[in-house]
């Protein structure tokens, strides 16, 4: 059985919390404003088969798919930019004319100067292993787009099988083209000696190591500024073992023998397994959620220091009376 | 059997359309002031006054996102003279004055101010249209001075930072907020100043043991203000020096303030708003409502206090202690600054490596209950005596017995000798010498650099221009340091108040 769906809409009178200047004196400093439209546009596939079934042995799968490209496509004030936050040692995220939603902005690492661009480094008041960031001409720091927060297309893959009185289920979800950013590296590894940190931190900047990205580790009296850049944003996509259950069923006869009508005997396990490229605990985060009073739907996939998923085992027994 | 619940159904339409619905649905809040109200008794129109100085915390608010960064910090590290225990204060970005419109500090400052402004006009605004019955004139004409004093404040800090600024003197209505900026000069005139002379006119008494503004405040600010016009970069004459000795002698005659015997009075929580002091921003350990200063200014790990964080966010440059004269009280141990204590564990003496800030140093708060119950002085008299000394020595061609008189008495606390009868220029001198090492790191030195243009060399010992001052860190003073950048926060949600500050 097949499903094909193919959809564009556009939304008009986008809802967000728009900054407005502090000049205006408010303590919360933002109100809900209409100000812009976009398009959502994309296509689902659903498949489902029955690849197997005869009296003892059924098998059957699911897959779907979906993607969707967002994109911006009208803002109020002659298109300008708007930054729905959260601030994090400067703008993380930025609403542009012709960008999907949750589009991630900073600035561009490249590496860390070294030893013979000492002079390079000494016009932005940096030495030798510090970090090195693209500039603008006039030596303004450049800033662009540098991410996406959602994800370019979701799956979800399912099966089931069943022989006799077992059965065997399995979902299995993939989440590809997306970024998570892992602003816990500021704390981590931005900042060193002040409290713990990664150890990728071992791979800094020495005089004799000078090819790395990450900048020399330095009392931190001496640290460095630390920005929202492209070392943070990471590729957030993976592949994660949602949910497996094996179950039994005790078979009828015996069943009816203990006076009941149905006897299952059942254990699962959730988030059995996470393929990710993503450095952190888990690409699937949102610690920067609406409690920190922030247009949350546009800074979704930042971490700092969120806590992991677990892993859940479940046991459970059904009866039926 | 129909006919009766034909009637049921009769009575409960009846009386459902006897109360009107609408108006059993409307509740009014009963536990805050909603938008559009007016006040009905003293206490609304005194909590709306109270409002105005919720800000002046402001002036030690915390920065996001620093460790040992206070708002405080950014005028210090300004002048050159300090140093930090910590990189995260971003001390190194001034230090080597690279620091830009994303640079700690300018956009808190920015922030705190225009909320108390925020404040203030919504206090005149709810103030003015009270009638008589509900507030005696007198009262609500001192409540509307207090509010007026404390916006001119606010603006103060404001022009003298970023120069031309948002005017706003009303609550927003509408969504026009995207205002431009408004030269320094025309705000001075159309707010800071009538503001001040609407208070000048009140009946407020000259002190005020509990923090609120007083007619002393008042004419110290204003007192401020006029020395502030009459120098850089407005320059608007020597009426304004004549108009800023003026306020400061009245203060001096009339405000009943005496100078404190000892340095160490002030680092004691029982003087607050006392004496010495003429208008303070107000903390109380009872609140808990505690000075950020006195754990900050701990040499960073040093280990003599109870507090679980010593910061050593700012401290004096060696050479600005050197720059004292021999024998100056201000630099001996426990005075304004100290070098070592005992440890709280044992009991070791801790030597630190140089001078750190004893100002704020709350004894009680340190050695055992980590709740600083110290104010933080925004004007005392010593302040006012040497303002006075600078405004009359200028509009008066020199200095006159009062102003010797007055420096003297500075002096004189200091252990130092008093100072005969000196020329126009070598007074002046004096006098802003003494404004360096009597008010050092209470905000005032960076202020007094912008306006006079020029700075103190410590290493030297000579007034170099301010425009070309290399500081102890080797880096040189230029046109940018003359006004902070805009913060770049503010200018992302308003393009209006672009272009920024020169070399921003």
């Amino acid at each position: 059985m097949q499903d094909w769906s193919w959809d564009n809409r556009t939304t008009k009178d986008l809802l967000l919390q728009t900054p407005i200047p502090w000049s205006a004196g408010e303590t919360n400093a933002d109100v809900y404003e209409n100000v812009g439209s976009v398009r959502n546009s994309g296509i689902e596939i659903n498949l489902q088969t029955v690849n197997v079934k005869n009296a003892d042995f059924t098998w059957s799968t699911s897959f779907i798919f979906s993607s969707n490209r967002n994109r911006v496509l009208k803002l109020n004030d002659g298109n300008a930019d708007i930054f729905p936050g959260p601030n994090f040692l400067g703008q993380t995220n930025v609403i542009r004319v012709g960008a999907p939603i949750g589009s991630f902005y900073g600035m561009t690492r490249v590496g860390t100067y070294s030893t013979d661009e000492a002079a390079d480094a000494a016009t932005q008041g940096l030495k030798p292993g510090d970090r090195k960031f693209i500039y603008n001409k006039d030596g303004s720091p450049y800033y662009s787009i540098i991410g996406r927060a959602y994800p370019k297309w979701t799956g979800t893959f399912s099966t089931e099988l069943k022989y006799r009185s077992w059965d065997l289920g399995v979902d299995i979800r993939f989440v590809e083209g997306v970024n998570t950013a892992a602003t816990f590296k500021h704390s981590s590894e931005d900042r060193q000696t002040i409290a713990n940190s990664l150890a990728t931190v071992l791979g800094a900047w020495t005089p004799t190591h000078q090819n790395t990205m990450i900048s020399q580790v330095r009392n931190y009296k001496f640290a460095q500024n630390s920005h929202f850049d492209t070392w943070w944003v990471e590729d957030g996509s993976f592949i994660r073992g949602q949910n497996a259950v094996l179950g039994y069923t005790i078979p009828e006869a015996t069943v009816k023998r203990m006076k009941l009508t149905h006897v299952r005997i059942y254990a699962s396990v959730q988030n059995f397994f996470l393929q990710t490229k993503y450095t952190g605990y888990d690409p699937e985060v949102d610690t920067f959620n609406s409690t920190y009073g922030n247009n949350s739907g546009f800074s979704q996939n930042l971490d700092f220091f969120s806590y992991p998923r677990p892993r859940t085992w479940n046991l459970g027994l059904s009866v039926g009376f | 059997m129909k006919r009766i619940q034909y009637t049921y159904l009769l009575i409960v339409l009846i009386i459902l359309g006897l109360g009107s619905c609408k108006k059993f649905l409307e509740e009014h809040p009963t536990n805050f002031l909603s938008p559009g109200f007016t006040i009905t008794n003293t206490k609304e129109a005194r909590a709306l006054a109270n409002g105005c100085y919720a800000q002046m915390q402001g002036l030690l608010a915390g920065q996001p996102a620093s460790y040992g960064g206070n708002v405080w910090n950014l005028m210090e590290f300004m002048t050159g003279k300090s140093n930090s225990d910590l990189g995260q204060t971003g001390f190194v970005n001034f230090q080597t004055l690279t620091y830009n419109n994303t640079s700690f500090y300018v956009d808190t400052w920015w922030q705190q101010m225009y909320l108390g402004i925020g404040a203030c006009n919504l206090a005149i605004e709810s103030l003015e249209p009270v009638s008589a019955g509900v507030l005696a004139d007198s009262v609500k004409q001192n409540m509307l001075a207090e509010a007026h004093t404390m916006r001119a404040f606010y603006y103060f800090f404001l022009v003298r930072m970023y120069g031309a600024v948002p005017k706003v003197t009303a609550t927003p209505t509408d969504l026009n907020l995207k205002l431009s900026r408004t030269p320094a000069k025309a705000i001075y005139d159309s707010i800071i100043i009538p503001d001040l002379l609407l208070a000048e006119q009140s009946s407020l008494p000259w002190q005020d043991h509990t923090g609120l503004v007083s007619m002393g405040a008042v004419e110290s600010i204003l007192a401020d203000v006029y020395l502030t016009y009459a120098g850089y970069p407005l320059q608007g004459g020597d009426q304004y020096y004549t108009e800023s000795a003026k306020r400061s002698k009245a203060v001096i005659d009339n405000g009943g303030y005496n100078l404190f015997p000892n340095y160490s009075d002030m680092v004691l929580p029982a003087n607050k708003n006392s004496q010495e002091f003429i208008f303070q921003v107000q903390y109380a350990a009872a609140v808990p409502s505690t000075n950020p200063l006195t754990p900050l200014t701990i040499p960073n790990y040093s280990g003599i206090s109870q507090y679980s964080d010593e910061y050593g966010s700012v401290h004096p440059t060696e050479q600005f202690i050197n720059s004292f004269p021999a024998g100056d009280k201000r630099v001996e141990e426990r005075q304004f600054f100290y070098t070592s204590y005992p440890s709280i564990k044992s009991s070791a003496i801790v030597t630190f490596q140089g001078h750190y800030i004893y100002k704020w140093f709350d004894s009680v708060a340190v050695r055992n209950t980590v709740k600083s119950d110290l104010n933080y002085t925004v004007y005392r008299l010593a302040d006012v005596y040497l303002m006075y000394a600078e405004a009359s020595n200028r509009s008066g061609g020199g200095p006159n017995s009062d102003a010797t008189n007055y420096v003297n008495l500075i002096r004189q606390r200091a252990n130092l000798a008093p100072v005969g009868s000196l020329s126009q220029a070598d007074f002046e001198h004096e006098v802003w010498l003494e404004r360096y090492y009597e008010l050092c790191f209470e905000n005032k030195m960076w202020f007094d650099m912008l306006r006079t243009r020029k700075v103190h060399n410590d290493v030297t010992g000579s007034w170099d221009d301010f425009v070309g001052h290399k500081t102890v860190w080797n880096a040189s003073f230029t046109n940018s340091q003359l006004l902070f950048p805009v913060p770049k926060q503010e200018t992302d949600v308003n393009p209006n108040l672009l272009p920024n500050n020169p070399g921003f």
